[in-house]
């Protein structure tokens, strides 16, 4: 893992030297927070029981943030194949496997930094505008808000790692940064609406619901619905929603296959890279 | 043109098995029907500085990175360091350094950082990887610019630090393809100076460049390379004896009368007209024979005045344009 790691600490070593791309990064889920969550909240009436949807909104959020920020490591990769600096990796004793494992920790880093951000920018605006703040299954003891936690995590970095190895699989195949930029937009539009980021899915019409089904961002949005808001919540006068332990079960394993799937993937892909 | 001469090599004696570093036995590369490398075969000494020269597209990129076991060539056997390249790419890794044609360099990071990522690369301990990058920004002269963003420095330090890292490993042989391409002619000095002061800690030195003065000044022996063959090889030296011949320019007005008498000479091979005067191709060295030539045009009668006369001894450029017959392609330099 020694090279792994030696290309961790380079990508890290310059996200701290541009702490102006963490701050662009934040921006956008910021800003959906901000505009979307907020506009959108304001049309939804307040009910007796229900949780504010900028409450409702902030684990769909969290999602795409980790959703986006993991397919854009692809351009570092592209970056380095670019500048040569894969030719120096690859001629060194670091092998090809452990540099798309260090490309994507250090993608996951930069998620996770991304997705406590968020939340923390969630449970401020919640707050500060005194509303009832629903986290980490509220109200049931230490050790209960500890292992919500813990799924909370464990999904983000399960997820993360299978849209950054995705990238990894992208990147290596790639030569053109117009072409990388167009597909990561036409991926993650699609995977964003056709999840239960913004809304529920249950009125979704058939073809829709079925993209909906496949998506592991909604597998992943699910999960993190219920660590943060627990097996049963409701915004405004929608429906309520209910899960049970079932759910997280299945949205482990639809997201852990997908991200199998894409390990496999990048491996592949990494092995096929070209020199000059 | 002579054609006998082709692939000549001006040996200076059999090779000592002992101190050979590469041996390349009829390598042929081909990328679909063109054949890059075709059918190469040399040896490398250990602690020399070994040049390949050539024009862009002479296939010595090619034969670098097969030596090197990044490309696997279509025929041929490598040896480097006793290592079989071709069927153990992996296990040269250790053994050499190399600097790209192209820069490598992490634009965001700084020279510190771009030597300790790569002394991670190669599992180099913290204290001797701190210790070397010192030693070795020392040697390039780099020392001051540890914090300097890579992007800020200038090509001819880029290439030095390049050349630093390159060295962090301890190769046994250094890999350097087309070292001062795009430099000034400072810059170049400069990278010159630290070819040689590597090679002076031992290292061995392979040199690839399409710039006739810089293997002329570092190489210990230059092999020239056209169209994937190599036509000879000597030391630059002995390349440049092998022509024998110096050219006398004489500048004078009346060409016609002073050929008239120059003719005659038998140190003289060939008389070549040009707009200010004439060529003197002479069979031996121009010091004793020009004065001989300026004595006979001077006793005429009446007397032939010349403006100037200039002595020029074979480069490695007429040695190229001898063996290919033309110069070396200037225009496509990028």
């Amino acid at each position: 893992m020694h090279g792994a790691w030696t290309i961790f600490w380079r990508e890290m070593v310059k996200y701290k030297r541009r702490m102006m791309t963490l701050f662009v990064t934040i921006v956008q889920p910021v800003l959906w927070i901000l505009l979307f969550g907020v506009a959108l909240g304001s049309t939804i009436p307040e009910k007796e029981g229900s949780i504010s949807y900028v409450n409702f909104l902030i684990p769909g959020i969290i999602g795409l943030s980790i959703l986006f920020s993991s397919l854009f490591a692809s351009f570092n990769v592209l970056l380095d194949k670019e500048f040569g600096l894969t030719k120096e990796i690859l001629m060194s004793p670091t092998s090809r496997n452990q540099a798309m494992v260090g490309y994507s920790l250090s993608g996951l880093a930069k998620s996770l930094i991304q997705a406590f951000a968020v939340l923390l920018l969630g449970v401020f605006l919640i707050v500060s505008g005194s509303e009832k703040l629903v986290l980490f299954g509220e109200g049931e003891g230490f050790f209960d808000t500890f292992i919500w936690f813990l799924t909370f995590v464990l999904i983000i970095v399960i997820f993360s790692f299978g849209f950054l190895f995705m990238a990894m699989a992208i990147a290596a195949r790639m030569t053109s940064h117009g072409a990388l930029q167009a597909l990561t937009t036409m991926l993650t539009l699609p995977l964003f609406f056709a999840s239960e980021a913004l809304y529920p899915s249950r009125e979704f019409p058939f073809w829709l619901a079925i993209i909906a089904k496949i998506n592991p961002l909604t597998y992943c949005v699910r999960v993190l619905q219920i660590s943060l808001l627990g097996y049963d919540f409701r915004y405004g006068d929608n429906p309520p929603f209910h899960y049970e332990f079932a759910d997280i079960v299945t949205g482990f394993i639809m997201v852990g296959l997908f991200t199998l799937i894409m390990f496999y993937l990048a491996i592949k892909s990494f092995q096929k890279i070209k020199l000059f | 043109m002579i054609s006998d001469v082709n692939s000549v090599s001006i040996s200076e004696g059999e090779e000592d098995k002992e101190d050979v570093i590469v041996s390349v036995e009829g390598l042929v590369h081909k990328y679909g029907d063109f054949t890059a490398v075709d059918g190469v075969s040399f040896t490398v000494r250990r602690g020399e500085v070994f040049s390949l020269l050539g024009p862009n597209g002479a296939g010595k990129t090619t034969a670098i990175n097969a030596l090197i076991g990044l490309l696997k060539p279509t025929s041929g056997e490598i040896y480097l360091d006793g290592i079989n390249v071709i069927k153990n790419p992996e296990k040269v890794k250790g053994s050499i350094g190399i600097v790209f044609q192209e820069t490598i360099l992490d634009r965001e990071m700084t020279v510190w950082e771009s030597m300790e990522f790569h002394g991670k690369l190669y599992k180099i301990p913290k204290e001797e990887r701190h210790e070397k990058i010192w030693e070795l920004l020392e040697l390039v002269e780099l020392s001051e610019k540890v914090d300097e963003i890579t992007r800020r420095l200038s090509g001819g330090m880029k290439r030095r630090l390049e050349i630093a890292r390159a060295l962090m490993t301890e190769p046994t042989i250094l890999f350097l393809d087309e070292p001062t391409l795009g430099l000034d002619p400072q810059g170049r000095v400069l990278i010159w100076e630290q070819i040689r002061k590597v090679n002076e800690r031992g290292t061995t030195m392979f040199l690839t460049t399409h710039y006739m003065e810089e293997a002329d000044r570092l190489a210990d022996r230059v092999f020239i390379m056209d169209h994937g063959k190599i036509l000879i090889s000597g030391t630059p030296e002995r390349l440049k004896d092998k022509l024998g011949k110096d050219v006398i320019f004489l500048y004078l007005a009346e060409k016609e009368r002073a050929r008239e008498v120059l003719e005659g000479f038998d140190f003289i091979n060939e008389i070549v007209e040009f707009d200010k005067g004439l060529e003197i191709v002479l069979n031996g060295s121009g010091v004793p024979l020009a004065p001989r030539i300026m004595e006979t045009l001077d006793s005429l009668k009446p007397k032939l005045a010349v403006d100037g006369v200039n002595i020029k001894r074979p480069s490695l450029d007429d040695v190229f344009l001898y063996f290919t017959g033309r110069k070396i392609r200037e225009t496509d330099i990028s």
